[in-house]
């Protein structure tokens, strides 16, 4: 698979486990209310709207709350794959999280559960 | 003006990345855009002094973050290293105390109006995590409320839930009520009449990320009515805004008195100590915990505390952050204004917040516009409230505006939609 399909199918998943598995709701019921845009170079902008702590996938990504702009596709997948830290990714400007920070800090916490979840560290 | 840039702190950065979690962690650190715009903040510094701090690549700041509340008589300051530097020469941490210990309680009782006793420790989380143990101890109950979006530490029963490492068992006694909105606390606390131990609250809402509140005029007095008529203490967490808002206590600034006070921060000016003070009844109580640390009862802290609250008293140091802050946010919103954007102030001048407004309330060209200063000279934090202190001068300031002028000009250019006329 490509790997901006592969970043597609992990946001997917991530908002999934976000409305859907228990641990994944009680850390989006903390997502302030707004929309959050993932980037991943100029072609991959996943915009999604969060209402009430439930995410939806959207097609417009004007006007948002939070932007969490990976510098391109590789960048993107090495930090929701963990291969990466996003810490290192931060200061190394491949990882610019912009806007209201508890809006990316909590979906940070969601895509690190889904790929807990992914590599068997923690049962489903 | 030519913005800084930060070439040693990034090379010392993949050096402690290697070694350390995060690289630098918690609220100094890089982690959960701290530190975004990246680029725009230093990240590991050489020396402080005063109100300034130099990082290494030799860049200097006006620092409003004040190390987030310690820095109030200004880094370095000379009475109070001196003391602590005397007494350092004589022992600090030894098998047996030193009798300054009780010079720092009899100066933090003469101080602070609610301080019938004082109990030391390191970080504030160390005596909020006191203050809420006792309350239990001393109520028999188990149940403690607290506002939402509160922080009072990091222990697991101030942490919220989903936060890694923390279990549902860890926090199911807590409540969490809304600041400043009385009758919700009344509601909740009738609804567990006879079960909750403790009101634990900063004395107004200075949450990150957004505007902070102050309390109504008639709020904490109604909260202390409300606890003495139910049998609750309350305990006021002032290790942020102690200090700053009146040297007697936050809880007297409002009027009030705390059962339980909670100090640290601005205590020493920086020098490693924290303090539970409270009133006299409940000083048994604590005679009862067991509580310590290895270091808590080190004595060169305490000589730095006792000079820095005699000195904070000399100066009249809260009064002097008021003034300080209300001519910095004073200016800071015309600045703002002469541009044609709207900067909200919020809370008290010693303490402060300001956002740069924007219709979308994203904060990015907030964020934008202190990256922007901050690589000028004027560091600031673009989630927290920010801080005073009494070495910052009129030319300082004078700065600062230069600065934000500069700064929000470029602001506009890339964000023309923030702009209300
Ligand atoms: C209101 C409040 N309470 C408690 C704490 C915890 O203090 P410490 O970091 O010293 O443990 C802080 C720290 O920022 C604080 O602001």
């Amino acid at each position: 698979m490509d790997v901006k399909d592969r970043i597609r199918e992990r946001i997917a998943k991530t908002v999934e486990t976000a409305n859907a598995d228990p641990e994944g709701k009680k850390i989006a019921a903390k997502l302030p209310d707004g929309k959050l845009v993932v980037e991943a170079g100029e072609d991959l902008v996943i915009p999604i709207l969060v209402r009430g702590g439930t995410l939806t996938l959207a097609d417009d990504p004007s006007h948002p709350k939070a932007v969490c702009r990976f510098s391109d596709a590789g960048a993107a997948w090495a930090v929701l794959s963990g291969t990466l830290s996003p810490y290192a990714a931060t200061v190394h400007r491949q990882l610019d999280q912009q806007g209201l920070s508890p809006m990316n800090e909590t979906f940070e916490k969601l895509w690190t559960l889904v790929r807990k979840r992914d590599s068997d560290l923690r049962e489903v | 003006m030519e913005p800084y840039s930060y070439d040693k702190s990034f090379e010392l950065y993949d050096r402690a990345e290697k070694v350390i979690p995060c690289g630098i962690y918690g609220h100094l650190g890089v982690g959960r855009s701290r530190l975004n715009p990246m680029g725009c903040y230093p990240l590991f510094s050489e020396r402080a002094e005063g109100t300034y701090i130099w990082d290494v690549d030799g860049n200097r700041f006006i620092d409003y973050a004040c190390a987030y509340g310690p820095n109030v008589l200004g880094y370095g300051d000379p009475d109070v290293d001196a003391a602590a530097l005397a007494q350092l020469k004589k022992g600090n941490c030894t098998t047996v105390v030193s009798p300054v210990m009780i010079e720092c309680a009899e100066e933090l009782i003469k101080t602070v109006n609610c301080a019938d006793w004082a109990f030391f420790a390191k970080n504030g989380g160390d005596v909020t995590t006191l203050a809420v143990m006792a309350a239990r101890h001393a109520t028999g109950r188990k149940k403690i409320v607290m506002m939402k979006s509160c922080y009072h530490g990091v222990a697991q029963w101030c942490q919220s839930p989903g936060t890694p490492g923390v279990l549902d068992e860890e926090i199911s006694s807590n409540l969490y009520a809304t600041f400043n909105d009385f009758d919700g606390l009344k509601e909740l606390v009738e609804a567990h009449d006879g079960e909750i131990a403790c009101v634990i609250s900063m004395p107004y809402s200075h949450v990150s990320h957004y505007d902070n509140i102050l309390p109504a005029e008639d709020y904490w007095k109604k909260v202390r009515k409300l606890c003495d008529e139910k049998g609750i203490l309350l305990i006021i967490d002032d290790v942020r805004a102690g200090f700053r808002m009146d040297l007697a206590g936050s809880d007297h600034y409002f009027g009030i008195k705390a059962d339980m006070l909670c100090l640290g921060k601005a205590i020493a000016n920086g020098w490693n100590m924290s303090a539970l003070v409270g009133a006299a009844r409940l000083k048994p109580v604590i005679e009862e915990m067991n509580y310590t640390g290895s270091y808590w009862l080190s004595a060169v802290p305490f000589a730095a505390s006792v000079a820095a609250l005699r000195k904070m008293r000399a100066l009249d140091a809260a009064r002097r952050m008021q003034e300080i802050g209300a001519k910095l946010t004073e200016g800071l919103r015309q600045v703002a204004e002469a541009n044609g954007a709207l900067l909200s102030v919020t809370g008290l001048p010693s303490l402060f917040k300001i956002i740069l407004k924007d219709p979308d309330g994203s904060l990015i060209p907030h964020q934008r516009w202190i990256g922007e200063m901050v690589r000028r000279g004027v560091y600031i934090s673009h989630f927290h409230n920010m801080f005073t202190n009494v070495m910052i001068t009129d030319e300082d300031l004078r700065y600062t505006f230069d600065v934000a002028d500069e700064a929000l000009k470029i602001t506009l250019k890339e964000h023309p939609e923030i702009r209300t006329v």
